[in-house]
């Protein structure tokens, strides 16, 4: 039996009421093994069903803020799910994968290329296949971390480069943002 | 420390501050300092000596008697951080010892712990100025369209006040009490001061068990209990009672010096109400 399967109705419970939150925080103090476990074992397909979307994506970001790992095939399963899911629920996946710590400390030296990573992998894939642009760039730079420069990237790099770039010199005016913060996300010759 | 500095090598990986209008992340620099003051004044209200040992800072924090029994004994694990959907979203939520009731409302049970009041970045949010600071930042924030005309917009704001949080790398909300007991008894929503406190992960807020607070204890029980009204902005009183502050053993002390006795010795103080 996966750990995943152990842990599910605490994980259920703990994403609609505090307390059960608290007993899987208890759950996994007192016990390493399964922290260790739940914390960064790989999510397998035949483990989806037992929660729903949005217990899944709470036990996401618990993961994650636990110092855990980004499950790249659960981003993609609730990138499938959450296509026709709230503004809000999607703010969420997308910082998944812009807060991930590996994905973070390789995108500075990734370009617009995903290298072997899966979160960066899924971030490229997502920023040039999610059909409202406008939206992912909104988040890419709400979070404003060293992955969403890497996203917005490969959208300049994309067929979306035009109204992208209306997009972000709009943004950066507004706030007069200098030059400095622009090349955050401009396209350089490392590029693909 | 403060937004540009290094925190365990991570920092800055969330550069939000970097895309605001200069004169705006400059004011809200300074209202972070000029927190500071309010801090030291704050702290001075709830930090004395225990017969005569080294000054405590003592926070206090109540919670339903399902939780409380991991507090009769020490060590326990401490605090727990609280989930996102609340007024300066993810932390821990306490108050200083000098207004000991006002988050009776929460729970029957209250937890005194110590905490260390040093080297902490405070915004203090019941200044309306800063509240305004909070909003001017909050309209400017890319997703602030889509979060005010969405569905969720309750969940997404607590969030974006945790970009807030994080962008700034502010340790310690102070801010006025969004709720109250519905006869005004317990919670002063005009004075009383609520604060939350931030638990990092490199730069992001974390959940789990905070660090912040040390030697959490069963220290005061309360013998009234609340419900919450509809809508969730008052808790009414299941005895319909005053508190009493019932403490007879040392009357001279007042309830937070009562508390403070109790605690030092490993005792209770019962609130009658």
């Amino acid at each position: 039996m996966t750990v995943i399967r152990v842990a599910a109705e605490l994980i259920r419970r703990g994403s609609q009421d505090e307390s059960y939150a608290i007993d899987l925080d208890d759950a996994v103090q007192a016990d390493e093994a399964l922290r260790i476990a739940l914390l960064n074992d790989p999510i397998e397909p035949a483990e989806w069903g037992l929660l729903k979307t949005g217990e899944w994506l709470w036990f996401a970001q618990w993961r994650q803020e636990a110092g855990g790992a980004t499950d790249a095939s659960l981003l993609a399963l609730l990138d499938r799910d959450l296509q026709s899911g709230s503004r809000e629920a999607r703010y969420r996946l997308r910082g998944l994968a812009l807060q991930d710590r590996e994905a973070i400390e390789l995108a500075p030296v990734a370009g617009t290329r995903s290298i072997d990573t899966p979160v960066l992998g899924w971030v490229r894939q997502h920023v040039l296949e999610f059909p409202d642009p406008t939206e992912v760039v909104n988040d890419l730079l709400q979070y404003a971390t060293p992955v969403s420069w890497f996203g917005l990237r490969v959208i300049l790099l994309g067929q979306r480069r035009e109204d992208v770039s209306v997009l972000l010199s709009e943004f950066s005016e507004r706030r007069g943002l200098s030059p400095e913060v622009r090349r955050s996300w401009s396209v350089g010759d490392d590029s693909e | 420390m403060r937004a540009n500095e290094s925190i365990e090598g991570w920092w800055p990986i969330v550069l939000g501050a970097s895309l605001l209008p200069a004169d705006l992340a400059a004011e809200i620099e300074v209202a972070i300092v000029e927190s500071a003051d309010s801090w030291s004044t704050y702290v001075a209200g709830n930090c004395s000596p225990i017969d005569g040992q080294p000054v405590a800072c003592l926070a206090l924090k109540y919670v339903p008697t399902e939780h409380a029994l991991r507090y009769r004994t020490t060590p326990n694990p401490g605090l727990h951080i609280g989930e996102n959907n609340l007024t300066w979203g993810k932390g821990v939520y306490v108050v200083g010892i000098s207004e000991p009731l006002s988050t009776g409302i929460y729970g029957r049970v209250g937890v005194v712990s110590q905490f260390d009041p040093t080297n902490l970045t405070v915004f203090d949010a019941r200044l309306p100025a800063n509240q305004a600071l909070y909003i001017r930042w909050l309209q400017l924030q890319a997703d602030y369209p889509d979060a005010v005309l969405t569905v969720h917009s309750n969940h997404w704001l607590h969030r974006l006040r945790n970009q807030f949080r994080v962008d700034f790398h502010i340790d310690v909300v102070l801010f006025r009490p969004d709720e109250s007991d519905r006869y005004g008894q317990y919670t002063n929503k005009a004075s009383d001061t609520w604060m939350v406190w931030s638990d990092w992960s490199g730069p992001l807020l974390r959940g789990g068990y905070s660090d912040r607070f040390e030697d959490c204890r069963v220290t005061v029980l309360i013998d009234e209990e609340f419900d919450v009204d509809d809508p969730a902005l008052t808790r009414r009183p299941r005895l319909v009672l005053g508190p009493g502050q019932g403490v007879v053993s040392h009357p001279a002390l007042g309830l937070a010096g009562a508390i403070r006795h109790a605690y030092d010795h490993g005792s209770y103080v019962g609130v009658w109400s």
